[in-house]
């Protein structure tokens, strides 16, 4: 198919409302797409245009699809350490171990010391020292090992 | 001041079968968590005679000399882990009914599960669990109570907040018949908490308390909301009404009874 065929074949459709056209000669292939009156070779331009963001996406789904949500057990107020003067049990970019104490929730004096239950690295705390937390809220995003 | 034959003879149920007494530690809970983490059966009691390094709720330090009770009991129900709440008010009732009738003192709970007499606090419960996802591993219910300390003996900062047995009583009360009798009355009501007879738990928890009724402060961190103390709820939540109406639930704060 000589590019003076393809040219006169958008002419064609240009003032139809055709908006999709497949010609297939000697083994050729062409498919000619026109959205909102423009006509264009859109396989290209078409082909990169769907799957960059398409590829974008499980770039950015990939990492999240692995890590491990914790979340809260119970109701409660939420401590990152076992007193306001100690140190945290862990920070993001901590390693941690299955069972390593990753946080207090606390209610009605009864201190909850919730555990990791894999090995991982911390990736994300989600809530702020002393806030109170629901039942099943997320508090920490971990990337297991 | 403690001897093991004597409270031994004491125990009549399955808590506290087994007992051990420390001459010191940091903390009986801590000990005890590192004791139930390894193995150690549902009833396991630690006693000390004086800990260093007591803890009230986050952290603050416990007052703690000779001649008080310091104990944690290991507690291993096979519970969903939002029923551990109310092992804590479980605890704040067996206390004080067994100080009551111990000392004939009238002993109240401030909620949660503070330990009062006349408004001044007398001991404090603070208990720890630990959580694998859904399921309580354990409890460990660490029980603070001044018994035979004199009123001189608290720093004087506190006196006007804190109190003794001894302090109320001018007598000097026997720690193991003391103890021994927390021991037993938990044991009744752990079988409350235990056999979905929780109402009747949550009722005698009203009836020993000082706060429903009152007009109180809660302080929740930085937060202050005031309003009077309605109920608790069945996870034994306090039940606050706003001055605005709102009724607002609580799981976590310090109350301090407004007059």
């Amino acid at each position: 198919m000589e590019l003076d065929e393809i040219k006169q074949l958008m002419d064609l459709l240009k003032d139809t409302d055709v908006t999709e056209l497949q010609v297939e000669r000697d083994g050729a292939k062409i498919k000619i797409k026109r959205e909102k009156f423009i006509s264009s070779w859109e396989i290209p331009a078409t082909a990169k245009h769907v799957t960059a963001p398409e590829v974008k996406e499980i770039k950015e789904e990939a990492p999240e699809t692995r890590l491990l949500t914790v979340s809260s057990p119970i109701v409660g107020i939420f401590y990152r350490s076992p007193s306001p003067e100690a140190p945290s049990f862990v920070d993001a970019g901590s390693t941690v171990k299955k069972g390593q104490v990753l946080c207090i929730i606390e209610a009605m004096k009864l201190m909850n010391e919730i555990e990791s239950d894999v090995d991982g690295t911390i990736s994300k705390i989600l809530v702020e020292n002393g806030q109170p937390v629901e039942y099943g809220e997320p508090l920490f995003l971990i990337e297991p090992t | 001041m403690l001897e093991t034959e004597g409270l031994h003879g004491l125990i009549t149920g399955s808590l506290g079968k087994e007992i051990i007494l420390l001459q010191d530690t940091d903390s009986t809970n801590t000990v005890a968590a590192r004791l139930a983490d390894e193995g150690s059966p549902h009833g396991t009691v630690i006693i000390a005679e004086t800990q260093r390094g007591g803890r009230g709720r986050l952290g603050r330090s416990w007052f703690s000399t000779k001649g008080n009770i310091y104990m944690s009991i290991i507690l291993k129900p096979a519970v969903k882990t939002e029923a551990a709440a109310l092992l804590t008010l479980m605890a704040g009732v067996a206390c004080v009914r067994a100080l009551g009738s111990t000392t004939g003192l009238d002993v109240r709970l401030k909620w949660p599960n503070d330990i009062v007499v006349a408004g001044k606090k007398m001991g404090g419960i603070l208990t720890e669990t630990k959580i694998l996802a859904d399921t309580l591993l354990f409890a460990v219910v660490g029980i603070g109570i001044n018994v035979n300390m004199q009123r001189e003996e608290f720093p004087s900062d506190i006196q006007s907040l804190a109190t003794s047995v001894k302090a109320e009583t001018n007598k000097t009360q026997s720690l193991p018949l003391i103890i021994s009798e927390i021991l037993k009355e938990t044991e009744a009501c752990y079988e409350l908490f235990r056999e979905n007879k929780r109402d009747t738990l949550l009722q005698e928890w009203r009836r020993l308390s000082s706060t429903l009724g009152k007009n109180v402060k809660v302080t929740i961190g930085k937060d202050i909301i005031t309003g009077i103390a309605e109920d608790i709820d069945d996870k034994g939540m306090l039940l606050l009404r706003l001055l605005s109406g709102e009724l607002k639930t609580i799981s976590s704060g310090d109350v301090t009874l407004l007059r």
